[in-house]
């Protein structure tokens, strides 16, 4: 047993080695994947919010996650296109600048989340799975059958958005872009969990009447964590879109909720790295048991549910046993 | 004319053809401890509920201070100083016993949505929730986990979260309810000192407690309150006596 805050670090050394190793070795899809596993940890950790420290279980997460990745694809190729996104009552361009891309799809994303949110917090249990994934659904039918953005085929994007002073198309520069913005995303987190806020969070998932009882209202609490959740899912839709220079109704579809939800119970409910180490193990796994056998998802399946049954606490609770709430 | 702090007018409640609370009124003034007494299934925990809000009567009005909060949901009530004990304790089970007063005094206090800094170091809000735990004798075992806790000091600690709400009414839902004969005696304690902050309504099993205790009793029987007056008044009442069965014991 070792402390979780260096399992951490351990980490955090282990992620940044692999796309540097990549660069030594020339092998630039090393760099690809350890971004990917940035990118999905960030969505991970937005969910992590709710479903670790709220207890709330949202099956819905691919709609802020789509919806930010489409919020990013949709600028960008109206931008590489030359043409405005409206042109009536005012002119608004499309635009290539990650600063400006980034935060618009945290916003979008976050406003959906409110509105879904407003929604779904006045159930709970298997309501709320099942209320968060019609909600996804309805926004991956509605990206299929929107055919000017591709509907079906996705949206191509042949560059990577821009980050000033860096060449993002290179990838050591977007791996920094998206491991920087990981880093901001846990240390939030870590602050949110540790606050007051975090303190109703909490508490709501153990004993919500107990929280109504102290003056305090539980739903008001979950909805602001919520959002939240939604927003930096939402981020890292973004980000995915510009690493795959393409976004398709795909990521929409109920198998991302499923899959960013498998990174948070592998890694360790509302433990702060659970989805970091849960988005690594899954890549790790898709990458070389996908090498050995086609059915790869079956033993992932094992492994989850090993998981569930033995380590409560996810990988993290197994390797590292300290008090955590919840 | 003293105007009460809680006032409970004419309050009904049905489930179905089960009749919960009929017409019930009850006053409680500054300074005094109201005991709630009935048989089981009188109807007592429906008559709680409703006054703080987790179930909403049919009829009648509920004022606190000026205010009618008869449709104020349980958080508001909470906000406006109605601090409530559970007959089963209620508390955050995987949080320490400090963290469970915080929370009560970040309620009070509308802290919640503060989002940055860390409530370890929050130096002011731990000392405001050692002095409350220091009130309830609880403060050597502030940093164990609320979940390990005795019956007793759970207890203990839903008072102190209540003293942290700086309420206008303590409603306590038989706070000596399994505290064993010595438990009881240093909760009627706890509860002589706590009407000095503000008034109790007081339910309670334990006959001896109520009567130490209570300046005014009310009597609730299938509902009804059938007597309410001093505690010499209701040891005497021929209804009461029957209620109980005719039992000597009261």
């Amino acid at each position: 047993m070792i402390k979780e805050n260096y399992f951490n670090t351990i980490c955090i050394v282990l992620l940044l080695s692999v796309p540097f190793l990549g660069l030594i070795l020339d092998e630039p899809y090393y760099i690809t994947l350890a971004t990917k596993v940035v990118i999905l940890a960030i969505a991970g950790a937005g969910l992590n919010l709710v479903l670790g420290y709220g207890g709330f279980v949202s099956f819905g997460h691919a709609a802020f996650f789509g919806i930010g990745g489409y919020v990013s694809g949709i600028l960008a190729s109206h931008a590489l296109n030359y043409y405005p996104i409206i042109e009536w009552p005012f002119v608004i361009e499309g635009t290539t600048q990650m600063l400006i891309i980034l935060p618009l799809a945290m916003l979008v994303s976050g406003g959906f989340a409110l509105i879904i949110g407003m929604l779904c917090l006045r159930t709970s249990g298997v309501y709320f799975i099942m209320i968060t994934l019609a909600f996804a659904q309805m926004v991956y039918y509605f990206a299929i059958s929107w055919p000017a953005y591709g509907g079906e085929d996705g949206l191509s994007v042949y560059l990577r958005n821009n980050f000033p002073g860096l060449n993002t198309m290179n990838g050591i520069s977007f791996f920094s872009i998206c491991f920087v913005l990981l880093i901001i995303v846990l240390f939030i987190n870590a602050r949110i969990v540790n606050s007051n806020f975090g303190l109703a969070l909490q508490s709501a998932k153990q004993n919500p009447e107990r929280v109504a009882a102290v003056g305090i209202e539980p739903i008001k609490v979950q909805l602001i964590a919520f959002v939240i959740s939604g927003a930096i899912t939402g981020l890292a839709g973004a980000l995915y879109t510009d690493l795959n220079r393409f976004v398709s109704p795909s990521v929409l579809s109920w198998h991302t909720s499923g899959e960013i939800m498998v990174f948070v119970i592998l890694g360790g409910t509302a433990r702060l790295f659970g989805p970091l180490v849960g988005a690594a193990l899954f890549i790790i796994l898709e990458q070389f048991l996908g090498g050995v056998t086609e059915n790869w998802q079956f033993w992932l399946g094992f492994i989850l549910i090993i998981v569930v049954l033995f380590a409560k606490g996810g990988i993290i609770g197994m390797i590292a046993k300290e008090r955590h709430n919840g | 004319m003293v105007s009460p702090i809680l006032s409970i007018q004419k309050v009904s409640k049905k489930f179905g053809a089960v009749i919960a609370s009929e017409d019930v009124s009850i006053d409680l003034y500054q300074g005094e401890i109201h005991g709630l007494i009935g048989p089981n299934g009188a109807g007592k925990s429906t008559l709680i509920k409703q006054i703080s809000g987790e179930l909403k009567q049919d009829s009648g009005k509920i004022v606190l201070g000026e205010v009618e909060i008869s449709n104020h949901p349980v958080f508001a009530r909470a906000k406006m100083g109605l601090a409530r004990s559970f007959q089963v304790s209620s508390i955050i089970p995987n949080f320490t016993v400090l963290e469970n007063v915080i929370l009560a005094i970040q309620g009070n206090l509308g802290l919640t949505f503060k989002f940055w800094k860390p409530v370890s170091k929050n130096q002011e809000l731990i000392e405001a929730a050692h002095g409350y735990l220091d009130q309830v004798d609880l403060k050597m075992r502030m940093s164990v986990v609320a979940s390990e806790l005795s019956h007793g000091e759970r207890r203990k600690l839903e008072i102190s979260m209540a003293l942290a709400l700086e309420p206008k009414v303590f409603l306590l839902d038989e706070p000596m309810a399994g505290l064993g004969a010595a438990g009881s005696k240093v909760m009627t304690k706890q509860l002589a000192k706590l009407k000095s902050r503000a008034p109790i309504l007081l339910i309670e099993h334990d006959m001896d407690a109520i009567f130490a205790l209570a300046d005014r009793i009310s009597v609730l029987v299938y509902g009804r309150v059938i007597a309410s007056g001093t505690v010499d008044e209701i040891r005497n009442n021929a209804d009461v006596r029957q209620a109980y069965l005719g039992s000597d014991d009261l």
